[in-house]
């Protein structure tokens, strides 16, 4: 058998396997969670409404919140599905905090990031990754 | 290796869905040469695009961005075989694949697949140390050096290696699987 031919029957069998838009999605949707999870987590050591996180992220970056107010409320809703934070009803309005878990997380966070974007970046890609 | 992408430029989601754009086939493949199983594959190649992700504010650039990717993908796809192997598989059961392979008793056993198929398992039946070799060295083409950058290895050992390698696939088919002087 020759090199070429070797080749060949390799390239065959990696037909089975096609790296496609499905598998982009996929990544797509971790690195938007993974970056929203930066972004949100710090903001949540302290318990707060989804309109006071919208309000801290607009005097942050104006343009940001303006694009992602429901963005913020459905990583809200994944954070709490995913048991990171936990929330209280009070006085008709939801606060959310970390979880024991959520501040596992975060600790880890910080321990695997030493160098972490700054939340100026964070937002910019936020912006990006909206439109 | 190759130009080093300018990442400063980019956010992190434009860096990812270039790397994905120039290198998501091939490290799919990669990873499928590692776990010989395709949904297995691709679960591990998005994870690895999302650690990349995580890990790319502390790229230092000291290695070119495709260099750093195999990495992770490397590193990552091995992760998953050891944790595995701990969960599932007796050291027995290894010892009897290396016996499959060295009786060439598996070209027979694959004998109704087709000769692709026989080839690609007797590849797959490799210590990983050696497909890892096969697939860089004859699939992606990469010189001797840039091997022994992606693994980490001294550019003797990878030689070695590859010899061991072709070796045992030459004794599996009962002949020299390559024609020709390779090295």
């Amino acid at each position: 058998m020759t090199e070429t031919r070797f080749k060949q029957a390799m390239k065959n069998q990696f037909q089975k396997v096609q790296f496609t838009e499905k598998h982009r999605e996929a990544v797509r949707k971790g690195m938007h969670e993974e970056l929203s999870d930066q972004v949100l987590l710090p903001l949540l050591q302290t318990m707060r409404t989804g309109y006071e996180i919208t309000q801290l992220l607009y005097t942050k970056n104006k343009d940001v919140v303006h694009f992602n107010e429901g963005m913020i409320y459905a990583s809200l809703h994944r954070l709490e599905q995913q048991q990171l934070v936990v929330s209280e009803w009070h006085e008709n309005e939801k606060r959310y905090v970390l979880s024991h878990k959520g501040i596992k997380l975060l600790t880890k966070l910080n321990k695997e990031t030493e160098k972490l974007p700054s939340l100026q970046q964070l937002l910019k890609e936020m912006c990006y990754a909206n439109d | 290796m190759e130009e080093t992408m300018q990442v400063s430029g980019l956010s992190r989601d434009q860096v990812i869905e270039e790397l994905m754009t120039d290198y998501g086939q091939e490290v799919l493949q990669l990873v499928y040469t590692y776990v010989h199983d395709a949904a297995l594959a691709e679960d591990l190649t998005q994870e690895i695009f999302i650690k990349c992700y995580k890990a790319l504010s502390s790229y230092q650039g000291k290695s070119s961005l495709k260099t750093w990717l195999w990495r992770i993908a490397i590193n990552h796809s091995k992760d998953y075989i050891k944790s595995w192997y701990k969960k599932n598989v007796d050291v027995i059961e290894t010892n009897v694949l290396a016996e499959t392979l060295e009786t060439g008793d598996l070209l027979e056993q694959v004998v109704q697949h087709s000769e692709d198929d026989a080839l690609f398992d007797l590849v797959m039946a490799l210590p990983v140390k050696y497909r890892e070799l096969i697939y860089f060295y004859y699939f992606e083409e990469y010189s001797i050096q840039e091997i022994a950058s992606i693994l980490s290895l001294n550019k003797n050992t990878v030689k070695t290696r590859l010899r061991k390698a072709r070796a045992l696939l030459q004794k599996a088919l009962g002949g020299n699987p390559f024609d020709g002087n390779t090295f």
